[in-house]
């Protein structure tokens, strides 16, 4: 075991690949969770992905066969959607090191589903043990991971209470930033940051009223989308995607005896990504989300081949025109390679607004 | 438009029937008549996937099984596809999801499909038929239910699927307004056990060189024949395929044969050209992947377990690998020469399993093709391209003057 200043242990790193992934029993192994982007940046090298596949899992596979993550004890892959299968597959085959482990991940939301998952839970907590090396997941240690991660999505909430306040000047990019470290570096460090930050973005001097506007979708790696929108004279009120509300959203029931049982609820039941059965009720939150928060529009932006949200996209389109809130529907390639051609349509869409 | 297809497909069938047997004729009879059965007041209609959810359980019921892919291909094999596919893409359906739920949205769209009463799926084979199936449900304001089917198999795997295929019984049986009888199931489980030994049989029949039956019509039977799982129906058509194949290899009545092909995932709906080229250089498809019988007998006793246990090893779900187990021993009993896996190209799932197809074939020295065809959008779709592909594939089947291949 390596030790930081001869006092704590250096927590291994464990790479994930979906916000389906409970990061708390990671940590309640001793372990640092790290939600792994791969190589979005980089010259996009074959894999043995097929091309029409989307570019966030290229860009994982990529990433590992380019620069395997150094200090990384494994990856946990989800069976988010076929892309996400099919990485296993290939990681297992022409990765090998960082070792993966797989979790499934129900698409339903029922009780059969939680009680399912929460078994599933369980078998990553031995297998972090057994393949990664980590700790032993005891109800003390999980108790302690679930109150951190509970602490840093009170944080966050307040964080984004304040980004959702009319006149705000709280933006949406330093917020998402804030998130992205959350995802990255962990709970506990989120935890510091907001605590830290929050007095400061209390204290902010309200500004005049800007189009607001709720950005959803996939997964989004950093904040040029909203960093452009902004620049552009709007205000992104709320980031309903992978690494933004979504991922913060809910809270683990921590009174519960079975905790695995808590971790499971949560995750199935916080608000859903596209890959979840339920479209009905998603179209219906998403239409909630955008009254609740007076938005004057939507902004949907997903990779390329992502498949869940593509076949999705029409109805929600649909859905926003019904209501009369304007949509725009953008499609990225992961790495953001047209990047000024997205601001072009993202600037067109605000003249419509204004 | 659909309707009356089928309805012509019925009368030219039932006419060639009435001439002489001929297990084609009654494959397409069958198939058109269970189709029309779903256009009829007062039947239960379940949209559902044939080749992935376990029919039986309808079958025990006398719901109508409408596989929406399977309706969908069946448009795409006319030129009415196009336009079909063309009223989902109005709508905002990208040309990137599959052509396959593009002209069944269409076709729901433009009013051709019968009206469901229920709407189910699975989770496996691909991430965009649950999708497709939510939204036929959404258009038709009907329940969508979903079967999910995880990973692994494992206690709990194999539990939560069973409890799943329970609840969705009683669910078919109240919109059935029927009492769902468990001995009924067992009886479809029965029937299935024995189709399964006559699929065996065909398999067997198979093996003869030169083959007595393959290429599309062996690819189209073995996913669309799944309509017909759990009962008597698929008995029939296995014992009269047999029948029929048995025939053949007796009077000797073989089409010439030079080289054997190992074909995987789907065909082309429209016409291609594919098997008329592999046909003029005398190249068999004797075997398919989807005809691979991978589930044993199940067991009739624990009906909804053993149906639980088939969805969970059916090799679409979990690990790739899944699809390459087996296919040395395959390889050698009928004596394939090649293989090709047809590549639609929003198949994801199956393209990103081209790479582990290809090194494995590698390795047991078997010469391998993609081929990289829309499954139902023939825009774009290139006849002499794909000709001078599978040509010079077959060159690389042919011995050389010095003995390999």
């Amino acid at each position: 075991m390596e030790w930081e200043d001869g006092l704590k242990p250096l927590a291994r790193k464990v790479l994930y690949t979906c916000s389906y992934i409970p990061e708390e029993i990671i940590v309640a192994a001793g372990m640092s969770p790290e939600r792994f982007f791969g190589d979005p940046q980089g010259s996009a090298p074959e894999t043995p992905l097929h091309p029409r596949t989307c570019g966030y899992a290229k860009s994982l596979l990529a990433g590992a066969l380019v620069h395997p993550p150094p200090g990384t004890a494994g990856i946990v892959v989800a069976n988010s959607c076929d892309a996400m299968r099919r990485l296993y597959d290939l990681w297992q085959a022409y990765v090998g090191q960082p070792a993966a482990l797989f979790l499934e991940v129900p698409k339903k939301q029922d009780a059969d589903s939680i009680t399912f998952f929460a078994a599933e839970l369980r078998r990553l907590a031995v297998r972090l043990e057994k393949d990664l090396g980590g700790e032993p997941v005891t109800r003390a240690s999980l108790q302690e991971a679930v109150a951190c991660s509970n602490r840093a999505r009170r944080l966050v909430r307040e964080v984004l209470d304040l980004q959702r306040d009319p006149g705000s000047d709280v933006g949406a990019a330093e917020v998402f930033e804030l998130c992205l470290l959350g995802v990255t570096a962990g709970p506990s460090e989120l935890c510091r940051k907001a605590a830290a930050l929050l007095p400061t973005l209390r204290s902010r001097a309200r500004r005049a009223a800007r189009p607001r506007l709720l950005l959803t979708g996939g997964i989004l790696h950093q904040a040029n989308l909203l960093r452009f929108i902004e620049e552009l004279g709007a205000h992104v009120v709320v980031v309903d995607t992978c690494q933004g509300l979504r991922h913060y959203a809910g809270l683990v029931d921590e009174s519960q005896q079975d905790l695995m049982l808590a971790l499971a609820r949560r995750y199935l039941l916080k608000p859903a990504c596209a890959r979840m059965e339920g479209l009905e009720a998603w179209l219906r939150h998403l239409e909630e989300l955008a009254r609740s928060c007076g938005v004057d529009g939507v902004v949907c932006t997903t990779v390329k081949f992502c498949d869940p949200f593509a076949y999705n996209v029409p109805l929600l389109t649909e859905r926003f025109s019904l209501i009369r809130i304007p949509f725009l529907f953008i499609e990225n390639d992961y790495r953001w390679a047209d990047e000024g051609q997205i601001r072009t349509s993202v600037e067109a869409f605000l003249e419509t607004i204004d | 438009m659909f309707k009356a297809m089928l309805e012509a497909m019925e009368a030219q069938t039932a006419a060639t029937l009435s001439e002489a047997p001929n297990a084609r004729a009654l494959w397409y009879h069958e198939w058109a008549k269970l189709f029309l059965r779903a256009y009829r007041p007062g039947e239960t209609v379940v949209y559902t996937s044939a080749y992935a959810f376990p029919l039986e359980i309808l079958a025990a019921l006398d719901a109508v099984p409408f596989d929406f892919e399977l309706a969908g291909a069946m448009i795409a094999t006319t030129p009415a596809g196009v336009p079909t596919m063309a009223e989902a893409e109005n709508r905002g359906y990208s040309p990137e999801i599959c052509s396959f739920h593009r002209t069944a949205l269409g076709a729901s769209f433009a009013g051709h499909f019968p009206r469901p009463d229920l709407l189910l799926t699975t989770s496996y084979y691909c991430d965009g038929k649950p999708k497709t199936n939510e939204i036929l449900a959404h258009i038709r304001q009907k329940e969508a239910i979903l079967l999910y089917v995880p990973h692994e198999v494992t206690c709990d795997s194999v539990r939560y699927v069973e409890r799943q295929l329970r609840r969705i019984a009683a669910r078919i049986a109240e919109a059935a307004r029927r009492k769902f009888d468990e001995d009924r199931l067992k009886e479809a489980l029965r029937s299935s056990n024995r189709a399964r030994l006559s699929h065996l049989k065909l398999l067997e029949l198979l093996k003869n060189r030169p083959a007595p039956w393959g290429g599309s019509q062996l690819i189209s039977f073995s996913i669309n024949g799944l309509l017909f799982t759990g009962s008597k129906t698929k008995e029939a058509l296995h014992d009269a395929l047999v029948a029929e194949l048995e025939e053949r290899i007796q009077l000797g009545n073989l089409r010439p044969e030079a080289h054997r092909l190992y074909w995987l995932a789907w065909l082309p709906t429209y016409p291609s050209g594919i098997f008329d080229a592999l046909r003029e250089q005398a190249v068999s498809v004797p075997v398919c992947e989807t005809f691979r019988v991978y589930w044993e007998e199940m067991n009739e006793e624990r009906p909804f377990e053993a149906l639980a246990l088939r969805c969970l090893r059916n090799p679409f779900v979990g690990p790739a690998s899944r699809r390459i187990d087996g296919l040395a021993e395959l390889i050698e009993e009928f004596a394939i020469d090649g293989a090709i896996l047809f590549a639609t190209p929003a198949c994801r799932h199956s393209n990103n399993f081209q790479r582990l197809l290809k090194d494995a074939l590698a390795s047991f020295r078997t010469p391998f093709l993609v081929l990289d065809v829309d499954i139902a959008d023939p825009r774009g779709y290139s006849p002499e391209r794909t000709r001078t592909q599978l040509e010079a594939f077959i060159e690389m089947l042919k011995p050389t003057s010095w003995g390999g291949s």
